[in-house]
């Protein structure tokens, strides 16, 4: 893989290129950070304001969005995940400069108007989500409370050119990506204007609308630039991911509480944090809650062959092989496709301003099972009862 | 053998070239080299040749995908992780497919792991209620598109369109001698096909693979069944969403993927809405459908006048699909394994040749007769 990197000089984007020989179509993302901290109100603002994004820009109408942005066969993604927000645009080859200026145009003049906020506003709050999305995506949000003017502000907050990541995929031309990308992507002169205000009103005890609970371990987020966090990224494999894991063995074939069991490494400004779900609508709460025990006891049983299954597993993920991977770049599963691989490195990029390595060390089965015992004594549990 | 040859006419250019045989047991092999890829991608498909389950026993098919996937030793999914690969498993109304991809080297690994597949089974009473505790876990998941496409096919193909997730509570009484009785008729060669695809020598392949299944025996009837023509356009509905069902003839009709790239356009212009097809050569459902209660006619109302645009978009992205399944290990084995029992000209070439002859025009058609069934009211 040809990777390469280059952080701007002073303050403008951060650029990650990811050229491919032969490819007939280019990708190009762009990661705008969400702000620090925000409100239950803003999020449900953030996601208003990725949705209200296709509604158009001064230069592109909706119509000229899609028809321009699709012509590779690949419509235009706006993607908003807690802490960040993903704008892709997919174009066949030689069509690099117009996915550029249609990213511009979406990140600097987007249309915003009231009735398309409002419109938005109201397909969202009567969007229905399964007791799954619900338990990963945790969007139970007040959107009520979305005004035009928290949207407008948000967009003005966040997307500031300076904290964008911007990846180029594919058939990328023979430029300089990150001064075309400081060409187009200007650092603005003013000052980020001031958010509007906080809304720390406490959010209703959530619940599922059907027959399933969902629990969840949390584990400590994981730096997946550095090679230290080897021997933890493979026990979240060994706990969570694939058949072969400790979950899927213990929860589903052990006891058949679940059908779907499995961990989730979920972006956020801290790192890549592990995510241990299941759902299941026959065990009780505080049955559910033992699973933290279970988990623990199966992991003195792990030997070489526990070791070698989460390596290869782990492996397969980042070659972007592995069909249940744990990553959660966005809404769909993440895949083989360039456009996941963009997705990735963008992300590492946005976390880390560097590339995700973090299988490079060698582990025993001793140094697994203490990582993994570390990470499960230390998870923070959590459940979403059915109604 | 009955059958052996090879597929020149499936050089898409000079690097790829597939072989297909037919065993004497009535099992389908297939291997196509497909350079450009270090990956190798296995399916094996047990097609529904005979009439669909009866009611009484609705769900026995999913029951059984779901004890196979553990192998005959129940270490499959031990082992093949350990080659970095992942069984992925799925029952649909034609078929039960499984599925798995490795770095094409480790082909000859996989094959030895993937045949626990096809080798007998016996199950315990203890496995078979698991399972089945496991399968109403499934159930209660289930996600409001596909509870709407099953809906479409009831209403389009009648009762007997029975639902291939299957009803849990049938299951509950079931012997373990029973359902290795089930195992045993659903695992026929006659039912059998496996495709592999990526960068191996096919006739090796199929070579090995010859020696695995070539000694197994039929076990089940002949008797060929196939699905009639379904009830043209339908508008579902449910707390949870809205759809258009539309009936089309077999994958690889130009009928089927206009009503696909049809889908497909109005999920590239519609916030939130998602455009599902199984790819079989029976008669079909395509499915378009958006998640928030009542919008449907709102949102393909807002497409009025834009049909042209809608049906660019949509067969763009349709010709991209093609391209991508005809060109991608897991997707392209997928197909073949399911397409090629019923479909036996089914061939990569066709496949690309069938999406280029679609025209904008049949495409547009099928975008206002599904922006015409969305102002219908629900059935």
């Amino acid at each position: 893989m040809t990777f390469a990197l280059s952080l701007a000089l002073i303050v403008g984007p951060k650029t990650v290129e990811l050229p491919k020989a032969g490819a007939n179509k280019v990708v190009v993302q762009v990661f705008v950070p969400a702000p620090n901290n925000m409100s239950d109100r803003e999020q449900a603002a953030w996601n208003v304001l990725a949705d209200v994004l296709y509604d158009g820009t001064a230069e592109f109408s909706r119509d000229r969005l899609a028809q321009f942005g699709s012509q590779a066969g690949v419509p235009i993604l706006i993607e908003a995940m807690p802490e960040h927000l993903r704008l892709q645009v997919v174009e066949p080859k030689g069509g690099f400069k117009v996915a550029m200026q249609i990213l511009e145009s979406l990140c600097e003049r987007a249309t915003l108007s009231d009735s398309q906020i409002a419109e938005s506003t109201r397909r969202l709050k009567t969007l229905q989500l399964s007791s799954w999305e619900q338990a990963v995506f945790d969007e139970q949000l007040p959107y009520t409370k979305v005004t035009s003017e928290v949207v407008r502000n948000l967009y003005q907050v966040a997307f500031r050119p300076e904290s964008f990541t911007i990846v180029a995929g594919g058939e990328v031309p023979d430029v300089d990506l990150a001064q075309e990308v400081s060409d187009r992507f200007k650092p603005l002169a003013s000052a980020p204007p001031r958010r509007t205000r906080f809304d720390y009103s406490p959010r209703p005890w959530a619940k599922h609308g059907d027959s399933v609970s969902t629990f969840e371990l949390r584990l400590a987020p994981l730096n997946l630039a550095s090679a230290d966090s080897t021997a933890r990224l493979l026990a979240v494999f060994a706990l969570g991911v694939g058949k072969g894991s400790a979950m899927h063995r213990v929860l589903r074939e052990g006891k058949g509480w679940s059908y779907r069991q499995e961990a989730v490494l979920w972006p956020s400004k801290a790192g890549w944090i592990p995510r241990l779900l299941f759902a299941s609508t026959q065990v009780s709460l505080e049955e559910g809650l033992t699973a933290r025990e279970l988990l623990s006891s199966d992991v003195d049983t792990w030997t070489a062959e526990t070791v070698a299954r989460a390596r290869s597993m782990a492996e397969a993920t980042f070659a972007g092989t592995n069909p249940l991977s744990p990553l959660t770049t966005g809404r769909d599963p993440f895949g083989s496709e360039l456009e996941d691989e963009c997705a990735l490195y963008g992300l590492s990029m946005m976390m880390y301003g560097a590339s995700p390595k973090a299988i490079d060390q060698a582990v025993s089965v001793d140094e697994l099972k203490a990582a993994a015992k570390d990470l499960l004594e230390h998870a923070g549990a959590s459940v979403i009862p059915r109604s | 053998m009955t059958t052996s040859f090879l597929l020149g006419a499936l050089l898409l250019r000079q690097d790829r070239v597939a072989v297909k045989e037919v065993l004497s047991n009535g099992a389908t092999l297939y291997a196509q080299r497909l350079s450009g890829t270090s990956e190798v991608a296995f399916a094996i498909s047990f097609v529904q040749r005979n009439n669909p389950e009866p009611p009484e026993t609705h769900g026995l098919r999913h029951l059984a995908e779901h004890l196979l996937a553990k192998g005959s030793k129940r270490d499959i999914d031990q082992r093949l992780e350990s080659l970095g690969s992942v069984l992925l498993a799925e029952t649909s109304r034609d078929f039960v497919t499984f599925r798995a991809t490795l770095p094409s080297s480790r082909w000859p690994d996989a094959l030895a792991v993937l045949k626990s597949l096809i080798d007998p089974v016996e199950v315990t009473e203890t496995e078979l209620n698991n399972e089945v505790k496991v399968l109403n876990e499934e159930l209660a998941l289930r996600s409001w598109a596909v509870r709407l496409v099953s809906d479409g096919w009831r209403r389009t193909y009648g009762a007997d369109a029975l639902d291939p997730f299957g009803d849990p509570a049938k299951l509950s009484g079931l012997t373990a001698a029973q359902v290795s009785q089930a195992l045993t008729s659903l695992r026929d060669p006659r039912s059998l096909c496996i495709a592999v695809v990526g960068d191996v020598d096919p006739e090796a392949v199929v070579r090995r693979l010859t020696e695995l299944v070539g000694t197994q025996s039929p076990t089940q009837s002949t008797d060929e069944w196939d699905r009639q023509p379904g009830n043209g356009t339908v508008r579902v509905g449910s707390a949870d969403g809205e759809g258009v069902c539309v009936s089309v003839p077999g994958f690889m009709s130009s009928e089927a993927l206009a009503n696909l790239a049809a889908a497909f356009g109005f999920r590239a212009w519609t916030a939130g809405a998602v455009a599902l097809y199984t790819p079989s050569a029976r008669p079909g459902v395509v499915t378009l459908a958006v998640k928030s209660p009542a919008s449907l006619p709102q949102s393909m109302a807002k497409l009025t006048g834009r049909e042209s645009l809608v049906a660019r978009t949509g067969l763009a992205t349709l010709r991209q699909w093609l391209r991508e399944v005809s060109n991608d290990p897991p997707k392209l084995a997928k197909l073949t394994a399911e397409l090629l029992p019923l479909y036996p000209s089914f061939d990569a070439m066709s496949l690309s040749k069938t999406g280029d002859s679609i025209s904008v025009i049949q495409v547009e058609r099928a975008v206002k007769s599904m922006i015409k069934a969305s102002t219908e009211a629900p059935q």
